[in-house]
């Protein structure tokens, strides 16, 4: 049988890392292939190289039989593949059924567009989902999930003969999935091939014929669904020697700084975490866990909607960033150039930005005031910058990351909560954070590291808190905190799923 | 997912890090080079350049250019719009900008007038009652904008055709006569042979450009600019510093607007039609960029200067004052464009 898509040793670098090491894939018709790995494995390179969206640095994209070089999406699609992106590519203020028929609309004699058969179709092909819309509807009027799924009918309209869906369950909820299965085992029997990268992994074990798991760029291997276990693609995911050194932990006095109880919010239930001062805690979870929602609203960028935040004990109300910065409360963004650094504005506006008013009388801003805190910045972080007044978007991404602890640490936070702090940074950077977290822990402050590096947790963090579909799951100490452990935590393969939650905290 | 995608998209822009390493191997003969071509790049300088040039050129061409009076004609002439420039400034750098000062100048000369005039009010309190207006009218575009998130350009759309309805509807479209002969001395009047509306320019000019640069309220305005939303991460109140920005906006145009009302002695409610326009050229030529977080004061002026330079240079040569958008039209494209090219070399250098 002649595969679908063939993927030869494809090679993809990214400027700091290789994204993908001579990766080997192949999809056939016929059958519903699972495409796993941990967050950065590399599998969204992958199946944005087969979509169009990335020429490979090295190998050879073979589409049934023929050698092709993908110019674009569009040229993909004119192949036969189809793919459903993640982040939705529609156009809201146009009808459901616009928005369904995006390139074939049925015309009429004159080159006009038949509307009618255009709304019926669509109702047809969006019955098959068990959902009721009204295509002549702008499609802005109905939920993420029903764009979700006009999303996936736009691709199967489209007649692909190879369907590319990546965590096409994300946004949608039970009832919808369990159509989604039926649509796709109804699409395989037709002899369509389709690739179906999640990580949620029971929804892979109910729906997959073959499993490939990919870790740091390299194919680990591919198995087939009824031959393996949730366990065993686990140890494949995430099976790897610690090979990064990790700054010695400290012992000593830890108090209890802030306490979160019941916290809920968008993203996130019922949250219930102690953070210590003189200690590192983890968070691990896999994108979209509800992490950085949970860290957003500590800080107080998006409203709670239920519980308690206390600070020594004491009750706060945390209704926006700077009644936070005030408790003492600091927060090192994921996106650093978008939430953190000011590009275009010198390092020394940058690590000021938080202090202004320590750093001035009056009216006047003390330049050697903050001359002197940058300057002792760059010292302390061994900040490699030309001077104070270089531009930030100058700046190396480990130097950037830098600057942004410094302009935090400018103000002597009790709490400092570090989201992907070593996200896009080269190694030396990133043992250099790693140190820094753990020198500001010695020095009493309670440090929280959200991070979706498996290796990075377990060597960082005193204790570790895994988050699952906007839930803590578990709150394991470091001894307790395996690989394995908490990666079937945050994936759900942990036997009894969500309902086994852990707390091997010693109080 | 959506994470490593963006990671793997964002890849392509990180600076290497090899960059630095490269500076310091340079050899001192071109860091000379590289010092020159620095100070150009500061806005401020490439502009003084210009003006200068045009200058030369202008002397050469025609003998009426080069004289104190001709100087002093034309720094009267912007010496308002210089007024204005200073608001419009920290409204750009913020990240927004403000349609409306061309009929917020108009109204509160002739509210300041009306109030002379019809109210026997002394001036001073005439003065006050013009500037409120002007605050008011700001206020409101703030509140619009911040509060309620309507986009500025339709926010100060809204805002130039309420004031200038005002303008017209309070006086049935008669300009406000009669403005007693003391005011008028703001207008006219000169200190040491320099005329006060350049006096009051240069000294709201120097005092802005100085807090822009050094005071740390007008500071924010840069961090608001340049990241919104790193700027709220970082504890600043974006919302009141915008607001304050559109504020400070429509003092300075209601100022300005007075100033001209003294000048001709009566409050016209047509005046100052398409200001706006010229003011954000201005501004824009100068550094300022509409997607906000840079510009300076300095260079704004200085924009304005060429400007005029430029509408001075018509009229000595003879070229009717009605080509004058076409020329202003011409300049305002081609400085941003060459903007745009500059940055792009920047970036792939």
């Amino acid at each position: 049988m002649t595969a679908l898509i063939k993927a030869h040793k494809i090679t993809k670098a990214f400027p700091g890392t290789l994204a993908l090491d001579q990766v080997e894939f192949e999809l056939l018709p016929g059958e519903i292939h699972a495409l796993v790995g941990e967050n950065g494995a590399g599998k969204s390179t992958l199946m944005l190289i087969m979509a169009g969206v990335y020429p490979p640095d090295g190998g050879e994209l073979v589409v049934e039989g023929q050698p092709v070089k993908l110019r674009d999406p569009n040229h993909a699609q004119r192949l036969g593949i189809s793919t459903v992106f993640q982040e939705l590519a529609l156009a809201p203020n146009m009808s459901v059924a616009e928005n369904v028929f995006t390139h074939a609309q049925p015309v009429n004699g004159a080159g006009l567009v038949r509307f009618e058969e255009m709304f019926s179709a669509t109702e047809r092909a969006l019955e098959v989902f068990g959902i009721k819309v009204n295509p002549r509807a702008p499609l802005r009027r109905y939920s993420v999930a029903v764009q979700q799924i006009v999303e996936i009918a736009r691709a199967i309209q489209r007649q692909a003969r190879a369907l590319i869906l990546d965590e096409p369950t994300s946004a949608i909820g039970e009832r919808e999935t369990e159509r989604l299965s039926q649509v796709l085992r109804m699409l395989r029997d037709r002899g369509v091939g389709i690739i179906y990268v999640s990580h949620k992994l029971d929804e892979v074990f109910a729906i997959s014929d073959r499993i490939t798991v990919l870790k740091d760029g390299k194919l680990v291997g591919t198995v087939r669904t009824a031959d393996t276990s949730p366990e065993a693609v686990v140890h494949m995911m995430v099976g790897r020697e610690l090979d990064q050194l990790f700054p010695p932990r400290n012992g000593g006095q830890e108090d209890t700084v802030l306490e979160v109880r019941n916290l809920c919010g968008p993203g996130y239930t019922n949250v219930s975490l102690d953070i210590r001062s003189g200690k590192v805690l983890g968070v691990f979870g896999l994108t979209g866990a509800g992490r950085t929602e949970l860290a957003r609203g500590i800080f107080g960028i998006e409203p709670i909607t239920g519980g308690n935040i206390l600070i020594f004990g004491r009750p706060v109300k945390i209704t926006d960033p700077r009644k936070a910065m005030n408790e003492g409360i600091a927060y090192i963004p994921e996106d650093r150039k978008q939430d953190g650094l000011f590009l275009e504005m010198s390092l020394l506006d940058n690590v000021a930005a938080t202090c202004l008013r320590a750093l001035s009388g009056p009216v006047f801003m003390h330049g050697s005031k903050g001359d002197a805190l940058a300057r002792d910045a760059i010292g302390k972080l061994m900040i490699k910058a030309r001077g104070v007044a270089q531009r930030v978007s100058s700046l190396s991404g480990g130097n950037q990351q830098k600057v942004l602890f410094a302009k935090w640490l400018a103000r002597n936070p009790k709490v400092l909560i570090a989201d992907e702090p070593t996200r896009g940074t080269d190694v030396g950077a990133k043992a250099e954070i790693h140190t820094l977290l753990r020198k500001l822990a010695k020095e009493g402050a309670a440090v929280v590291m959200i991070s979706s590096e498996l290796p990075e947790v377990l060597g960082m963090s005193d204790r570790v808190a895994v988050m699952r579909e906007g839930r803590l799951v578990a709150l394991l100490d470091r001894n307790q905190a395996t690989e394995e452990r908490v990666a079937a935590y945050a994936l759900g393969a942990s036997g009894d799923g969500a309902a086994a939650y852990e707390r091997t905290d010693n109080e | 997912m959506v994470r490593e995608t963006s990671v793997a998209l964002k890849g392509s822009d990180v600076p290497a890090s090899s960059t630095d390493a490269d500076t310091v191997q340079r050899s001192i003969g071109s860091r000379v080079g590289e010092i020159i071509v620095n100070i150009l790049r500061i806005r401020e300088m490439a502009m003084v350049v210009l003006i200068l040039l045009t200058c030369v050129i202008m002397s050469i061409f025609s003998p009426y250019f080069l004289s104190l009076a001709n100087f002093i004609a034309i720094a009267r002439g912007f010496s308002m719009e210089g007024i204005v420039v200073v608001g419009m400034t920290m409204l750009l750098i913020s990240g927004n900008f403000d349609l409306s000062v061309g009929s917020v100048m108009a109204l509160s000369g002739i509210v300041t007038a009306w109030f002379m005039v019809k109210g026997d009010m002394p001036p001073p309190v005439a003065v006050l009652g013009g500037l409120a207006i002007g605050a008011a009218a700001g206020g409101i575009n703030g509140v619009v904008v911040t509060r309620i998130g309507v986009n500025p350009l339709i926010a100060t759309l809204g805002m130039m055709a309420i004031a200038r309805g005002c303008a017209l509807g309070f006086t049935s479209g008669h300009p406000v006569i009669n403005v007693p002969i003391g005011f008028a001395w703001i207008g006219q009047g000169s200190l040491a042979g320099v005329p006060i509306p350049i006096l009051i320019m240069v000294v709201v000019v120097l005092v802005a450009d100085v807090l822009l640069r050094r005071g740390r309220a007008l500071r924010q305005l840069y961090y608001v600019g340049g990241s919104p939303k790193a700027a709220k991460l970082s504890g600043i109140n974006v919302n009141r510093v915008v607001f304050f920005a559109f504020v400070a906006s429509g003092v300075f145009s209601a100022m300005a607007g007075i100033i001209s009302m003294a000048r001709l002695t009566s409050g016209v409610p047509t005046a100052f039609a398409g200001v706006e326009l010229r003011i954000i050229a201005a501004c824009v030529i100068g550094g300022c960029s509409l997607s906000g977080g840079e510009g300076t004061v300095a260079g704004a002026l200085l924009g304005l200067i060429f400007m005029a330079l430029v509408t001075n240079a018509l009229t000595l040569f003879g070229v009717s004052i009605y080509w004058e958008g076409v020329v202003t039209g011409t300049i305002l494209t081609t400085a941003v464009s060459l903007d745009m090219i500059s940055r792009r070399r920047l970036r792939t250098s």
